[in-house]
């Protein structure tokens, strides 16, 4: 029991909202985005905030579903638990921070990693043109869509965007991304 | 007498008392903000009523889920629905639980046994 | 492994996300929320659970019951003019557990300790009996309506919904204030 305090606290020190972990479906998505709007809504953010953390975290989730979409089935021998996910919201005193954690294969990460880099020393001007780029095939996603997605979190979020892989083992990264959006309103 | 209607929200029932056309219902969930608040209306409502109610009430009650603060005042609500009953005329209560819902069918049973009413427990048809 | 760009200053949850994700996974925690309960966000919150049990297809039964104890758990820890609660849901392989924490009144600890074990210790019929005394408050019968701010119904409706012994802290943190945590389970082959 002494586990829901020991959360209580880890909670209260990050400026947790709520953390989800678990298989992540379009319908749990959905209640997701749900339940962070009405809180919003509830607790009287500025209407601009609101739609651009709502933004932000749909890109985000978005792009949660495209990195699981793209793991090879899951080895039933394995012990990780590589479909799972991790979604968390958290309220600072300038920001709202959107961190989701999903598994990569530890192959893909210098790839993500250079994205990442080049995204966050990108300007506003140049992420718009990245965006089009990739829009129109000459950018540099194979793939197209997942390096659309954190471009275009990048631009919603009009910060940068923090990462971390946490090794998992041979095969596994756990991948945390960070997307903020400022309390404070544009003019 | 003059029905009462109140529309349900994602947090309130939805209350139909309708003499006229003899209705008298409540759907929904009921976590209200403030459940006194709430069922206050709807208690002044049946002290009119109960000066002249129909020969016969029927009343339905078909709750997905509530807290104990609205069981209380469902509680107070049937107690008055008893005084009708007390005073002669003939009152009828349906309480509607889901097949799956043991705790919903346990409430009912407590109110039978707190109450001296005719209290039916019926099985929700599924849709 | 740790690399952004200098000028990015992420916050320190970032890198607890996977220490986070890996605690939550050995303790089979599911969600957990931190901040003040609203009856709206009791409804977006069961609808979360709703999705997520049917996704990993829950009987209904349970998950009916699960609801059940959630909305009286949140209930519990909902206005509080004594800052923010959490809440936990465990899904673990034959017991769902949901655990409510919130600030109470420090004096009140002992009173309220004595209340749950006492509570614990009743036969389910006499556990039905004290419930329907407080269920009509004139004729209590000497039972306290609220206990520390808790309504003494709340924990005689988790301890009846769940058929378990309740769980439960107590951690002083200040003069005044108390962390309290009550936990109820839901057993999958409970009959």
């Amino acid at each position: 029991m002494s586990m829901t305090y020991s959360y209580y606290k880890n909670m209260q020190l990050n400026n947790i909202i709520f953390v989800y972990q678990g298989e992540v479906t379009a319908d749990l998505v959905s209640s997701i985005l749900q339940m962070v709007e009405n809180k919003l809504e509830g607790e009287g953010e500025d209407r601009k905030v609101k739609k651009r953390v709502f933004n932000v975290m749909v890109e985000c989730l978005q792009n949660v579903y495209h990195h699981l979409d793209a793991l090879p089935p899951t080895d039933a021998s394995s012990s990780v638990r590589d479909k799972t996910a991790l979604l968390m919201i958290g309220r600072e005193e300038r920001d709202y921070y959107i961190i989701t954690g999903n598994h990569v294969l530890n192959d893909r990460i210098p790839d993500l990693k250079a994205r990442l880099d080049r995204i966050n020393r990108a300007t506003k001007e140049e992420l718009k043109q990245l965006y089009q780029e990739i829009l129109t095939g000459t950018g540099f996603s194979e793939k197209g869509t997942a390096g659309l997605g954190m471009i275009d979190i990048a631009r919603k979020s009009g910060q940068k965007l923090g990462y971390d892989f946490h090794p998992v083992n041979d095969k596994y990264s756990f991948f945390s991304l960070e997307a903020r959006v400022s309390r404070i309103p544009e003019k | 007498m003059e029905a009462l209607r109140i529309e349900s929200t994602h947090k309130t029932p939805r209350v139909i008392l309708d003499p006229e056309n003899g209705i008298f219902e409540f759907s929904g969930r009921s976590i209200p903000e403030d459940s006194v608040g709430f069922y206050a209306p709807i208690f002044e409502w049946f002290d009119q009523y109960a000066k002249n109610p129909l020969p016969v009430t029927h009343v339905r009650f078909d709750l997905e889920y509530f807290n104990t603060s609205s069981s209380k005042n469902i509680l107070e609500l049937l107690k008055r629905l008893e005084a009708i009953h007390a005073a002669g005329h003939e009152v009828r209560v349906t309480w509607y639980y889901d097949e799956d819902d043991e705790d919903m069918e346990e409430t009912g049973q407590d109110y039978q046994a707190l109450l001296n009413l005719p209290i039916e427990l019926s099985v929700k048809i599924q849709s | 492994m740790v690399a952004s760009a200098s000028e990015v200053a992420p916050s320190a949850a970032l890198f607890h996300a996977y220490p986070l994700y890996r605690n939550m996974l050995d303790n089979s925690i599911v969600f957990m929320y931190y901040g003040p309960i609203t009856p709206d966000l009791i409804v977006d919150i069961l609808n979360l659970i709703d999705y997520r049990l049917s996704g990993s297809g829950e009987e209904k039964r349970i998950s009916k019951k699960l609801f059940n104890i959630m909305v009286e758990s949140l209930s519990l820890g909902e206005d509080v003019n004594r800052g923010h609660s959490t809440l936990l849901v465990r899904q673990l392989p034959y017991l769902y557990t949901v655990s409510i924490g919130r600030r109470i009144n420090a004096a009140a600890v002992y009173e309220l300790k004595t209340f749950i074990d006492w509570v614990n210790m009743l036969s389910p019929e006499d556990l039905r009996e004290a419930y329907h005394q407080l269920l009509q408050p004139p004729t209590s019968a000497g039972l306290p309506t609220s206990v520390a701010d808790v309504p003494s119904i709340s924990i005689l409706d988790l301890a009846r919904k769940s058929s378990e012994y309740l769980d439960y802290l107590f951690e002083y943190l200040d003069e005044n204030d108390a962390f309290f945590s009550l936990e109820a389970r839901i057993r999958k082959n409970h009959s």
